[in-house]
């Protein structure tokens, strides 16, 4: 039964992503108010098809392959839309896909592999119809594929897909370090910097004719988020707002940048120290990778470095300038891997962040930018949620050490086939 | 006892809860409410009220017509400088005046010579004056009433010290606006109270403890009187908690003193349980720590945001700014400071680092050097706490400590006046932590003391060593040398100008604090007490110096106890008393409290052939705190920082 079952279940799961998809999502619930990013991708389709290009006759904020995926969809016959939607449902099987692969090389039962597949599959019930108008799934897949390539030690797969994922969105770049140290925990220095350089080489190849094109424009694509003041769902923002709710301290909303900011000194002043805060815990995550591989052996070590990625994503949502709502579906590749003590919580807060972001998400948005107390509190709350999730999914060594976690054990501890060997045999003895 | 505490406690949390939420956020001044003639009927009422109502509204347009009519006038004549003239008259805004109730209350009590007004043509503002006249012909005004000329209607009144003193006016969010706000204020009490508090175990809620920290939190009644601008109400209500406080660690003090001076029974057992203070809240360590976190974040962003610069922290601004220039600070207070002056010199000298980096700008504004040496300050005191539990304990019991700090309303009010205060506190916190090291507390009592005068109370009980294991070191020159220390490092600040530095701070420092009036306290309000108040005094200048030598005992706590007795006497007899002194006393009140101190060991029994006449103590092992045989090294409550 097990062997069908694990047979059965990437079919299931699929299948279940495809009756969310396009029975409750497409419901009211999800499509009324609406804030959608599509109209932005079909003016980008259109101006690719009419032979401009990127960043040199029009301004294109995200990477090049995003720009790929936009002509995509407008290929697709019938509406921008569908295809575009079309498209984001097939990122999301494959990314349920890649976190079952994920969690099957992490040595887990067939059980827990489907659900934390399953969870990502009815995962647009928890996010909401923003799943089909963001492109965010296009990375969440590719990083997805990442991390199982790099579990699997499989490092030159997990180069290439680092570099595919960087061309689709700029952020996985963060997850380099960590890369490179599981890469050199493996196989050496030397290795890891030829992996890295290589996966530079692929981002360099790509960017290069841009470069020549439209050396000004291309740098936009970089210019144009470090510009960005403090968005107003960040957690800097949410701190302030949350100080406004109480104290009625005074903040000035401006729309810039495609969405809503806190601007003014405090906010920049707040932006600066979350930059700040953002390096310091990107490399304390690094630091905490290192201490802990030092001591840990296989399975344990794959256990840790999974924690590392969850934490280094999360890191960036919570100390980021900019927390838009989507970001919420980056936690999907890593956030229902984590095992450990604390495996269970941190599932549990990914999910509850999502819920939250739902309850005020898009239909209380626009309360939200005026300020109003009910709508901020739910904000505060979820950026709580997310800082509560960074705590719980922190690579601590004794993740390495401890059993797998609840996602990737049941109630009882579970152990590999020669563990469990010996255990049969004391309780026979 | 507990059968009184529980009720006791019961009633203090009802009482706070129930009149902190309403009555933090009431306005400043209200007018008191109309008083309806018992024979009218309601509907009488109503209809006398809307005719009121109508006639003050033609009045109010006939005014209006009148000053439209005036200023077409000036202009018709060709005289665009030509000031407006007000619309009312002298008479009309005095019989204005004459409707305010509290102004009628006042003036009951307080016969009035004479009335004036004056107009203040920038403001569009009459201001009424009632005047009163002593047997020697001194005029004082008893009652002002701002009256907007526009509308004819009472802005503002002040009575009695509300006319001198701007602090007495109630103005919202004066001092240290946002935490004023019950949503803020209220949830900093149960930051505060929740954590230290056994609340899962209800048998051990019931306790001293309990009583203790809901006194510290019942000062907050009295703001909320002070808030409103009735200090006749708020300052008798700040007296209950600091007699409480002050006698409970009297008693703290004393009975420990007495415990440790016991002699053993020879065949005594060693005293059973742990030797190190423990945590009687429930809170985990990892929650203290995001609780501190969150309180933190919180004091610090209101500081940043929304907070205000009282006299006090100006006055360090332009202290450092004075010294900046290579000149004392004495005497060379610009007017609208007028007694900024009056603090030690560390209280000038700790703004210069700020006040380099954010230069005055010669004007009260909005002062960032003042705000980033407050929350230094700030944040000195909670290094202090935490070190302190840490190394007493464990990092949980510093946590506990730095969050007691951190939530506790009335630190948070220090902070975000942006005063001086918290420097105060850290001086004698850091003496605390440094307690084992003579020389360490002398400079640290020095430091507090260079920064305000009422540490100065400690001088002699800190001047003792305060464990009660022996020593063959003298401790009392290194203590003296510490303080000596202290004062030469910040000293030299007088001699800027020469010896006339050191007469402008005498008579800007001491000579001014002895002669200060004011109504921040009982002494204030009613000089009748005068008698008493001296008699208070010398009560605590006497306990003080008995202090040199007796109990003849001491260990951390009954120093940290006797330490916030002292300071609490001292605030009790002072002549001005404000908020803001709370956190001198509070980190000593907090370290005597807040742990769970091991219950203090006899003196050993002494061999009958060492016996002697008085049992004097004498130095060697065998003579610590525990039992017999123990090393006092070891057996000793821990010193921090040993």
């Amino acid at each position: 039964m097990n062997r069908a079952f694990e047979r059965w279940a990437p079919w299931a799961v699929a299948i279940l992503a495809v009756i969310v998809w396009v029975g409750p999502l497409q419901t009211g619930f999800y499509l009324d108010g609406q804030l959608t990013d599509i109209p932005v991708y079909r003016g980008i389709h259109d101006a690719i098809a009419d032979g401009q290009v990127p960043y040199r006759d029009f301004l294109l904020e995200y990477p090049p392959l995003a720009g790929v995926l936009f002509w995509l969809a407008g290929v697709i016959p019938g509406a921008y839309s569908l295809g575009f939607s079309t498209l984001m449902l097939a990122c999301l099987i494959g990314t349920a896909l890649a976190v079952m692969a994920t969690a099957r090389a992490l040595d887990t039962t067939p059980l827990r592999r489907a659900g934390a597949g399953a969870i990502v599959a009815v995962s647009p019930l928890l996010l909401g119809a923003m799943v089909q108008t963001r492109y965010d799934l296009l990375m969440t897949v590719v990083l997805g594929w990442c991390l199982w390539a790099a579990v699997t030690r499989r490092f030159t797969w997990m180069w290439v897909l680092l570099a595919v994922a960087v061309l689709v969105k700029i952020v996985p770049l963060a997850l380099v370090p960590v890369l490179f140290v599981w890469h050199r925990h493996h196989r050496g220095t030397r290795e890891a910097l030829l992996g890295g350089a290589g996966a530079a080489g692929v981002v360099a190849v790509a960017m290069l004719p841009f470069v020549a094109m439209a050396p000004g424009g291309t740098w936009d694509l970089v210019g144009y988020h470090l510009d960005r003041p403090l968005q107003i769902e960040s957690t800097g923002a949410s701190y302030l707002l949350g100080l406004h709710a109480l104290a009625d301290i005074p903040l000035t909303v401006e729309s810039s940048f495609g969405s809503q900011g806190l601007t003014g000194r405090g906010p920049a002043l707040i932006a600066g120290l979350a930059t700040a805060a953002l390096l310091g815990l990107l490399i304390a995550v690094v630091w905490c990778l290192i201490v802990g591989l030092r001591r840990s052996r296989p399975p344990g070590d794959a256990r840790l470095f999974m924690a590392a990625a969850c934490a280094t994503v999360v890191a960036l949502m919570v100390a980021g300038k900019v927390l838009s709502p989507q970001f919420l579906i980056w936690l999907l590749p890593v956030a229902l891997l984590v095992t450990g003590r604390f495996g269970r919580a941190t599932a549990g807060l990914a999910i509850a962040a999502m819920l939250v972001t739902l309850a005020y998400f898009p239909r209380h948005y626009w309360d939200v930018v005026a300020l109003e107390p009910g709508p901020i509190a739910l904000l505060v709350l979820r950026n709580l949620l997310l800082l509560a999730l960074l705590a719980a999914c922190w690579p601590r060594p004794s993740i390495a050490r401890h059993p797998r976690g609840w996602m990737l054990r049941g109630g009882s501890v579970d152990r590999t086939p020669g563990e469990r060997a010996v255990a049969a045999r004391y309780l026979t003895e | 006892m507990r059968w009184f505490t529980a009720p006791v406690a019961a009633v203090l949390v009802g009482l706070l809860m129930a009149l902190a939420g309403p009555a933090l956020a009431q306005p400043a001044t209200q007018p008191p409410a109309r008083a309806v003639a018992p024979d009218a009927t309601v509907a009488g009422a109503v209809v006398a009220d809307l005719a009121e109502e109508a006639a003050e509204e033609s009045r109010r347009i006939r005014r209006t017509v009148e000053r439209a009519a005036r200023a077409g006038a000036a202009g018709a004549a060709g005289d665009e400088e030509a000031e407006v003239p007000p619309a009312l008259t002298d008479g009309e805004v005095t019989a204005i005046a004459e409707t305010s109730g509290e102004i009628q209350d006042w003036i009951a009590d307080h016969p009035i010579a004479r009335t004036a007004a004056e107009f203040d043509d920038e403001e569009r503002r009459w201001t009424v004056f009632f005047v009163s006249r002593d047997d020697d012909g001194a005029e004082s005004t008893e009652a002002q009433a701002l009256i907007s000329d526009e509308t004819g209607e009472i802005t503002e009144v002040r009575v009695g010290p509300q006319v001198a003193w701007m602090m007495a006016r109630g103005y919202p969010g004066a001092f240290g606006r946002a935490v004023n706000r019950p949503e803020v204020w209220l949830p900093l009490c149960a930051l505060f109270l929740l954590p230290l508090l056994p609340v899962t175990r209800l048998r051990r809620l019931v306790s001293w403890r309990t009583l203790d920290l809901l006194a510290l939190l019942s000062f907050s009644l009295s703001l909320i009187w002070f808030n409103r601008g009735e200090i006749f109400t708020s300052v008798p209500l700040t007296y209950p908690p600091m007699i409480y406080l002050g006698l409970r660690m009297a008693w703290i003090g004393i009975s420990r003193g007495r415990a440790m001076n016991r002699v053993a029974e020879p065949d005594e057992p060693e005293p059973r349980g742990p030797r190190r203070p423990g945590v009687v809240g429930w809170a985990p360590t990892w929650l203290l720590a995001t609780l501190l976190i969150v309180a933190m974040a919180l004091r610090l962003g209101l500081n940043a945001f929304d907070s205000n610069v009282i006299d006090v922290g100006y006055a360090g601004v332009i202290g450092a700014d004075r010294i900046g220039n290579g000149i004392t600070p004495y005497g060379t207070t610009p007017e609208d400071c007028g007694s900024c002056d009056t603090y030690g010199p560390l209280n000038y000298l700790a703004y210069v680092p700020f006040e380099s980096l954010q230069p005055w700008t010669g004007t009260w504004d909005d002062l960032p050097a003042a705000h980033g040496a407050a929350s230094m300050f700030d944040l000195l005191c909670l290094a202090g706490m935490i070190f302190i539990g840490w190394r007493l304990a464990s990092l949980r019991l510093g946590l506990t400590l730095g969050l007691a700090w951190a939530a506790f309303p009335f630190t948070a009010y220090t902070l975000l006046t942006n005063s001086n205060d918290a420097l105060v506190a850290a001086g004698l916190i850091w003496g605390v932590a440094l307690l084992h090291r003579p020389m360490g507390r002398g400079v640290m009592l020095g430091l507090a003391l260079a920064t305000k005068f009422a540490p100065g109370i400690l001088l002699a009980l800190w001047s003792r060593r305060p464990f009660p294991r022996p020593t063959g070191r003298r401790q009392f020159l290194p203590y003296a040398g510490g303080l000596a220390l202290a004062g030469a490092g910040v000293g030299w600040v007088l001699l800027l100008d020469g010896l006339d530095g050191v007469r402008a701070f005498w008579s800007r420092t001491i000579a001014y604090q002895f002669g200060r009036e004011s109504p921040f306290s009982l002494w204030g309000q009613y000089p009748a007490l005068r008698p008493l108040q001296l008699v208070l005094m010398a009560v605590v200048v006497l306990g003080a110096l008995a202090l040199l030598r007796w109990p003849r005992r001491l260990d951390m706590v009954a120093v940290c106890a006797f330490s916030a007795a002292l300071l609490i006497g001292a605030q009790l007899t002072l002549t001005h008393w404000f908020y803001l002194y709370i956190p001198w006393f509070l980190p000593l009140v907090l370290i005597a409290i807040v742990p769970a101190w091991p219950a203090p060991r006899p003196r050993p029994a002494p061999e009958p052939a060492e016996a002697g006449p008085d049992e004097r103590e004498a130095p060697g092992p065998g003579t610590g705190t525990s039992g017999a045989g123990g090393s006092g090294e070891r057996d000793a409550p821990v010193p921090v920082g040993a």
